[in-house]
C-alpha cells in the first residue's frame, strides 16, 4: 500500500494586502496550521515552495499578475495544490472562471464565521487524498515497467477483453504459456482480480 | 488847462468824443421826445442813421407799448415830475428800422441847464444776454429731462451724504417718490454691513482726498426688496475747486447676481449628482476598499477569539491583535470619511486650493478605482506649485472623472498600464494640470460633441461627466481642452486654472 504523506499541510497565502495576509496567517496558526505569505503572484513564483501538503488561498485581484494568471501558471508548471480563491463581491465571475479551470473554490470577502477555515481544511484534505491517489498511481506504473514486454503484450489483450486461445493464436505462443503469462501479470500487478487489474490498467492510461 | 477844457469848444469836443466812443447807444432827446443826438453805437443798434432818427420822435425807437405811451409818459412827468423811470434803468423792448423787436436795457437820466431841457438814454442791447439765458433755461429744461428719462439711476447729495435730488430711474430703483428719498441719508439704503465701507468713501470725497468710488453694495428699497447695486460716487467740485456735492449712479445688477447665484446654484446641484454618479460608478472599488479592513478585522477577530481560548496564549499577542483590528478599523473610516467629504453639498469656488495636497489625496481616491482595471496612476508634481483659487472637491471631481475616462480608454486588458497626472505653473497666472493616457484617441467625430451633455461613447455611461467638468471648470474661471498625449499616444486632457494670485476675471 501507498505510504500516506504525514508531514505537516502548510497554507500558501497569496494577497496584496498585508492586513488581510497577515489576518489569514494568524488565523490559520490559530487552529495550528502552518502559513507561508506571499504579497504577489510573481512572490510567490520566486518563492517556488517544496511540494508538500497544503493549499494555496489566493486573491483574485492583485496589481501585476493576477491571481486568476497565477492559477493558469501554476496548471502550465504542473503544481497541484488545490486552489482557494478569495474575492471580492464584485468578482464573482473572475471566480466562476477560475472554478470552471479547475480551482478548488471560492470564498468570498468578508468571510463567513468559520467558513474559510472549513474550506480550507476541506482543501488540506483534498491535497492528502490526491497526494495519496497519486502515489498509488505512481506505484502501479512501477509494477507495469516491471513487467517484460511479452507480459505487457499478454496485458494489452487481456485488458482488451480477449480470450487465452485468442491470446494465444495472435502471439503465435502456445495456449499454456498465455496462461503462466498471465499469472505473471496478476502477481507482479499485485491485482486482486481480473476487474481490479482493469481498472488499475485505465487508471494509469487516464492520466 | 482846467480853464481852457472848460471852454464851451473843449466842452463840446469832449461830448462828441464820450459820444462816439461808447459802446452804449446814447440818445438824447428834448421834453418832447424828439431826438437831438443819436450817437454811433445807437446807430449800428437801431439801423438808422444819425440824420434818419435826428429831430423825429424817439417812439419810433419803440416796441409796444411804450410806442404808443411814450409821449404820455413825457406829459406826465413835466406836469408832475413823476419819474418812473430816471435813474432806475429797466428792461425794455427797442425796435430796429426792419422793424425788428429786441430787448434792451435802458436807463435814463435829465438834462438841466437851468431849468429841465430833456432827458438822455443810454441803451444796452441785451438780446444776446437774453439768448444764454434762454438757452441756459433750455438746457435746464433738457438736462432734467435727460435725468428723468435716463436708464440709470441718480442722485445728489450733500457731502454728507443727504439726498437733494433723484431722477426717475433712482424713484423707481428705490421703489419711492422723489419727495420720500429728498433729505435722506443714502447710506441708510444699504443694508447695515455695506454701511461702513460707504461711510469711509463720503468721507474721503467730501474731504476732497478723491474724485470718484465705486462700491458693489446692496440696498434696500422702500418695500423692502433686496438690490445688489454698483454704486458710482463722484465728487463735484464749485469753481474754486472746493468740493460741493457729490453724484451718486447706481447700477443694478440684482437681476444678473440673481442670475449668477442661481446658475451657481444649479451647477453646484449638478455637480453633486455627478459625484454620486461618479461614486456609483466607482461602488464596487469603494466596496473593496471598505471589505478589505473589514475582512481583515473579521479574520483577527475569529484567530484571536481561537488563540484566547488556549491556555498557552499571550497577553502580548492578544493586545497586538487588537491593534492590529484598531488600525483596520481606521483604514475602513478614513475611506469612508474621504467618500463622504467628496460627497458634500457645499461649495466655496472662491477658497484657495493647495494643489500638492488636492492631487495627492485625488490619487489616493482614484486607486480605488484603478486598482480594479489593473492601472497605476503616475503622479508627476514639482515640489512647489502655485495656490489655486477653488473648490477642492469640485476640482477633485473633474481630475476622477478624467481619470476614469482614461482607465475606460485603456480597458481592463493592460494590466501595470500607467495614468499620468501632472501639474506645473505657466506663468504667473495659471496652473496646468495633465491626464494622459495610452488609449486609442479620440476620434474627430467624438471631439465635436466631447463636452455636451448626454453624449458618451460608452454603452453605460450617462454623457455628463465632461459636461459636468466642463461647467465645473468654467465657474472656476479656467479652461478644459484636449489633445493628443506626446508621452503615452493615447488622450491628453489640459486643465487651466487661474492661480490665487491671478488677477480676478
Amino acid at each position: 500500500m501507498p505510504q500516506t504523506t504525514k508531514t505537516a499541510p502548510v497554507v500558501h497565502i497569496v494577497d496584496d494586502d498585508d492586513a488581510v495576509r497577515d489576518s489569514l496567517a494568524m488565523l490559520m496558526n490559530s487552529v495550528g496550521i502552518d502559513a507561508r505569505q506571499y504579497p504577489s503572484a510573481n512572490a510567490f513564483l520566486e518563492a517556488s515552495p517544496p511540494d508538500t501538503t497544503g493549499c494555496v488561498v489566493l486573491d483574485v485581484r492583485m496589481p501585476g499578475l493576477s491571481g486568476l494568471q497565477l492559477f493558469k501558471e501554476m496548471n502550465r508548471r504542473r503544481m497541484s495544490w488545490p486552489v482557494l480563491f478569495i474575492t471580492g463581491h464584485g468578482d464573482v465571475p473572475m471566480a466562476v472562471e477560475a472554478m470552471r479551470d479547475g480551482a478548488f473554490d471560492f470564498v468570498q470577502k468578508p468571510f463567513r464565521e468559520n467558513e474559510l477555515l472549513e474550506r480550507v481544511q476541506q482543501a488540506i484534505a483534498q491535497d492528502r487524498a490526491d497526494r495519496v491517489q497519486e502515489s498509488e498511481l505512481a506505484s502501479i506504473k512501477d509494477r507495469l515497467t516491471s513487467l517484460t514486454n511479452r507480459e505487457r503484450d499478454v496485458l494489452g489483450r487481456i485488458v482488451d477483453g480477449c480470450a487465452n486461445k485468442v491470446i494465444a493464436i495472435d502471439l503465435d505462443i502456445s495456449q499454456r504459456t498465455v496462461e503462466q503469462h498471465r499469472a505473471r501479470v496478476m502477481e507482479k500487478m499485485q491485482a486482486r482480480s481480473l476487474a481490479h487489474l482493469i481498472r488499475m490498467v485505465i487508471s494509469v492510461d487516464a492520466d | 488847462m482846467a480853464e481852457r477844457m472848460d471852454t464851451p469848444a473843449a466842452v463840446e469836443a469832449r461830448f462828441r468824443a464820450i459820444l462816439a466812443a461808447a459802446t452804449d447807444a446814447i440818445i438824447v432827446i428834448d421834453l418832447h421826445g424828439l431826438v437831438q443826438e443819436f450817437n454811433a453805437a445807437a446807430a449800428a443798434m437801431f439801423g438808422y442813421e444819425p440824420h434818419e432818427v435826428i429831430g423825429q420822435n424817439v417812439s419810433m425807437l419803440m416796441g409796444e407799448p411804450y410806442h404808443a405811451a411814450h409821449d404820455g409818459y413825457l406829459q406826465r412827468y413835466r406836469d408832475t415830475g413823476e419819474a418812473r423811470i430816471i435813474g432806475i434803468g429797466r428792461e425794455v423792448e427797442g425796435r430796429r428800422r426792419d422793424g425788428s423787436l429786441f430787448p434792451m436795457e435802458l436807463s435814463v437820466g435829465e438834462i438841466r441847464e437851468h431849468n429841465l431841457t430833456g432827458f438822455v438814454g443810454l441803451i444796452r442791447d441785451i438780446s444776446q444776454r437774453r439768448e444764454m439765458e434762454d438757452v441756459l433755461t433750455q438746457r435746464e429744461a433738457e438736462l432734467q429731462l435727460t435725468l428723468d428719462r435716463a436708464p440709470m439711476a441718480i442722485a445728489t447729495c450733500d457731502l454728507d451724504g443727504t439726498i437733494r435730488s433723484a431722477n426717475a430711474a433712482c424713484c423707481r430703483l428705490f421703489e419711492a417718490s422723489e419727495m420720500l428719498l429728498r433729505n435722506t441719508q443714502l447710506q441708510d439704503r444699504l443694508i447695515p454691513s455695506d454701511r461702513a465701507t460707504h461711510a469711509k468713501a463720503l468721507q474721503q470725497l467730501a474731504a476732497g482726498e478723491i474724485d470718484e468710488h465705486q462700491l458693489s453694495v446692496q440696498c434696500l428699497s422702500q418695500t423692502d426688496s433686496r438690490l445688489h447695486v454698483d454704486l458710482f460716487q463722484a465728487l463735484v467740485r464749485d469753481r474754486h475747486g472746493e468740493p460741493q456735492m457729490i453724484l451718486a449712479e447706481f447700477i443694478n445688477r440684482t437681476a444678473e447676481i440673481e442670475a449668477e447665484h442661481d446658475a451657481a446654484l444649479h451647477r453646484d446641484r449638478l455637480a453633486q449628482v455627478g459625484r454620486l454618479g461618479l461614486l456609483g460608478e466607482m461602488a464596487a472599488g469603494i466596496a473593496h476598499e471598505i471589505n478589505q479592513p473589514l475582512t481583515a478585522i473579521a479574520t483577527y477577530a475569529q484567530a484571536i477569539q481561537r488563540m484566547a481560548q488556549r491556555e498557552d496564549c499571550k497577553r502580548e499577542l492578544v493586545i497586538e491583535t487588537l491593534e492590529k483590528i484598531s488600525r483596520q478599523i481606521e483604514r475602513a473610516s478614513t475611506v469612508i470619511g474621504r467618500i463622504r467629504q467628496f460627497t458634500r453639498t457645499a461649495s466655496t469656488p472662491s477658497g484657495t486650493v493647495d494643489p500638492t495636497e488636492m492631487l495627492t489625496d485625488l490619487k489616493v481616491l482614484a486607486e480605488v478605482d484603478l486598482r480594479r482595471h489593473g492601472l497605476n496612476l503616475q503622479l508627476d508634481i514639482p515640489p512647489l506649485l502655485p495656490t489655486i483659487r477653488g473648490d477642492l472637491v469640485q476640482l477633485q471631481q473633474v481630475l476622477l472623472n478624467l481619470i476614469r475616462n482614461a482607465a475606460d480608454a485603456m480597458g481592463e486588458q493592460r494590466s501595470g498600464d500607467v495614468i499620468l497626472l501632472t501639474a506645473q505653473a505657466q506663468g504667473q497666472d495659471w496652473l496646468r494640470i495633465t491626464v494622459d493616457d495610452s488609449g486609442p484617441g479620440i476620434s474627430q467625430a467624438m471631439a465635436e460633441h466631447l463636452f455636451e451633455p448626454f453624449f458618451s461613447s460608452k454603452p453605460d455611461g450617462f454623457g455628463l461627466g465632461l459636461s459636468i467638468c466642463k461647467s465645473l471648470i468654467d465657474g472656476h474661471g479656467g479652461e478644459i481642452q484636449h489633445g493628443t498625449s506626446p508621452l503615452l499616444g493615447g488622450t491628453r486632457f489640459t486643465l487651466l486654472l487661474p492661480t490665487f494670485d491671478a488677477p480676478n476675471n
